[in-house]
């Protein structure tokens, strides 16, 4: 019996320390330095390079992310028992203390689904040219469907300044037009939950390398400023620099031979050039738009938690202030009282002579 | 009156510039005179702030919050709305002497921000321009007002640690005061702050596809948010008062002019237009 006893008391020394060890891991000191460094990496990133290293996608911020929304969510849990039992004036403040907690937790989570769930990918889409979207391509979308690029344009002002980017997209499903809208920036189109985005633009060059007999080795079509390895020479490549328009358009390349600029030259459209063993032609130039193809099923969990993490600053702050402010005898009162109450104000300030 | 647009925010500065000195000089020789001189070029200053700000509309063609210049007229009119606003329902001028030196300083270096009236870029032709930028203006005002209200602490904690006994200390609210105070209107700009970051990501999620991209502007953003995070836990959990909590307000002041100049400068990223 007594040795029972003493296997109870060991077990329950354990599970003191056990919860001590926990009690002291989310304590607010501990919540307060992974703040303190949460700060310090976000700083960090801002100003190293992401080509040398992306802070903000690395494991170990990822993981102190974590651990700063599972300190969130336990410090909400704690205000919500302890919510439960209290009552009192500031129980509305406390309210939305714990609301903007778990509206911390919510975008968190949001994010994360997103992450998961949702893709993101870019497409340099020619004039008069199709995308499609397909299940094998895109998991998650409810249906296929295509994208069809009818025009570009650029818009003016009055003064010559740029006014809207604007790609006229038709969207197609079993080859009925389903949709069709302009997408401008800050105007996307959404359907069937995946979004499409104006994101950039260019001209489209249509290139070919070619043997020295003619016979085409390699066909691509090519933003202004992209690379273009070489078949079966991977130690040179082909950029075209510019289009450069007018009644006898011409493109401005360069070559690349072991990673070092090798030879630059301008070819009109349809000529060809001598370059390695073979030869360059640029055949045809098209105008091309740059369209983010979105979708992100996290987006209704985030919002949800902008909502909640907004008003529960308001509620906790300003309900919070109008309780603290009282009004004390010959005092001129000088605090911002959120509630316009006459014993709302604040503490002894001195008055002016 | 739209070609007096410069000149009108230039005259602004000078106004602020001479209200800061009067405002100083009250404080020092406890001249009533000064003190009204101070509060009417304040006044002065305000209006024809203000008449920048109409010009610059009429101008542009479009509310004047497309780049650091524009915005940099508001929120310098918003700092001294708050403060006169607590100027005349107060009746205490105090708080002059510390809130027009950083009017004068932030609308010296907006001005050398100077750029011509312009459209609207693509990217900025949305209704969440407006929200985006007022919540900021009401933001940024408010904790201007707390970091000055900070300042007027520690240098009256100064004086008194010194143990000096100066006439103008009557002028100024006590030490508990000034920590309320200040406290106050942090809890009154934060819920703005929060709106500021949440308009900012929908807005994000409409013009670039992303709501958030980890973007040098959204990151300071975010630092501003934490650092007045940890104000407030420290605060309402840890105790902090008087001096630790006036310096980390004072830091927390930086971190917003950093996020809103610095990184402008120092870090353009998708908010490069912003300069």
């Amino acid at each position: 019996m007594a040795e029972r006893d003493i296997v109870i008391q060991c077990v329950a020394k354990q599970r003191k320390r056990f919860f001590q060890i926990v009690h002291s891991c989310i304590s607010m000191k501990v919540a307060m330095m992974l703040l303190f460094l949460l700060i310090g990496v976000a700083m960090a990133g801002t100003v190293i390079s992401p080509q040398r290293y992306d802070v903000y996608h690395s494991m170990g911020f990822r993981l102190l992310l974590t651990l700063v929304c599972c300190s969130t969510f336990v410090c909400s849990m704690r205000q919500f028992t302890s919510l439960c039992r209290s009552g009192g004036k500031q129980r509305l403040a406390s309210w939305g203390t714990f609301t903007v907690h778990i509206a911390i937790v919510l975008i968190v989570l949001g994010a994360l689904y997103g992450n998961l769930y949702g893709f993101s990918h870019e497409i340099n889409l020619p004039v008069g040219k199709g995308y499609e979207i397909t299940h094998d391509q895109y998991d998650g979308i409810a249906e296929p469907f295509r994208i069809h690029l009818q025009d570009f344009e650029t818009r003016y002002y009055a003064d010559g300044s740029v006014s809207d980017w604007v790609s006229h997209i038709r969207i197609e499903h079993d080859g009925q037009e389903v949709v069709s809208q302009e997408v401008k920036v800050n105007h996307p189109l959404t359907y069937n939950e995946v979004s499409i985005y104006q994101s950039s633009f260019g001209m489209a060059i249509q290139t070919q390398y070619l043997d020295t007999t003619g016979k085409v080795l390699q066909e691509a079509s090519l933003g202004e400023g992209r690379r273009m390895i070489l078949e079966g020479q991977p130690d040179m490549m082909i950029l075209p620099v510019r289009y450069i328009g007018g009644p006898n358009p011409q493109i401005w390349y360069i070559v690349y031979k072991d990673g070092r600029e090798y030879d630059w030259g301008v070819a009109p459209l349809g000529s060809s050039r001598f370059v390695g063993t073979g030869m360059i032609k640029f055949l045809e130039v098209q105008p091309f738009s740059g369209l983010l193809i979105k979708y992100d099923p996290g987006i209704p969990l985030v919002w949800l938690g902008f909502i909640l993490l907004t008003l529960g600053f308001f509620v906790s702050l300003y309900k919070r202030n109008s309780n603290r402010f009282y009004e004390t005898q010959d005092t001129i009162p000088l605090a911002w009282h959120i509630k316009r109450k006459k014993n709302v104000v604040g503490l002894n300030v001195n008055k002016d002579r | 009156m739209g070609v007096l647009e410069k000149e009108f925010f230039n005259s602004a500065f000078v106004s602020y510039f001479l209200a800061s000195c009067f405002n100083i000089g009250h404080l020092i020789w406890l001249k009533e005179k000064l003190g009204q001189w101070a509060i009417g070029l304040t006044v002065l200053g305000f209006v024809v702030n203000t008449l920048a700000l109409v010009s610059r509309t009429q101008q542009a063609g479009h509310i004047p919050f497309a780049n650091m210049y524009e915005f940099g007229m508001a929120f310098v009119w918003g700092i001294i709305l708050f403060y006169l606003y607590i100027a005349y329902r107060y009746k205490n001028y105090s708080l002059g002497t510390f809130i027009l030196p950083v009017a004068f300083v932030l609308t010296g270096i907006f001005s050398s921000f100077y750029q011509e009236a312009r459209p609207l870029m693509p990217a900025l032709k949305s209704n969440w321009l407006l929200f985006h930028v007022i919540t900021a203006v009401i933001a940024y005002g408010a904790l201007a007002i707390s970091f000055a209200l900070a300042m007027m602490y520690l240098w009256r904690l100064r004086i008194e640690n010194a143990g000096e006994q100066e006439a103008f200390m009557s002028r100024l609210p006590s030490l508990e005061t000034l920590d309320t105070l200040a406290n106050s209107y942090i809890h009154f700009a934060l819920p703005f702050l929060t709106l500021l970051i949440v308009t900012g990501a929908v807005w994000a999620e409409y013009a670039w596809g992303s709501y958030w991209r980890w973007d040098p502007k959204e990151t300071w953003s975010l630092i501003t948010w934490l650092i007045y995070g940890i104000y407030l836990h420290g605060r309402v959990s840890l105790g902090w008062r008087g001096k630790k909590a006036m310096n980390w307000v004072v830091v927390g002041f930086i971190t917003v002019l950093f996020t809103f100049i610095g990184v402008n400068i120092l870090l353009p990223g998708l908010h490069s237009y912003a300069l």
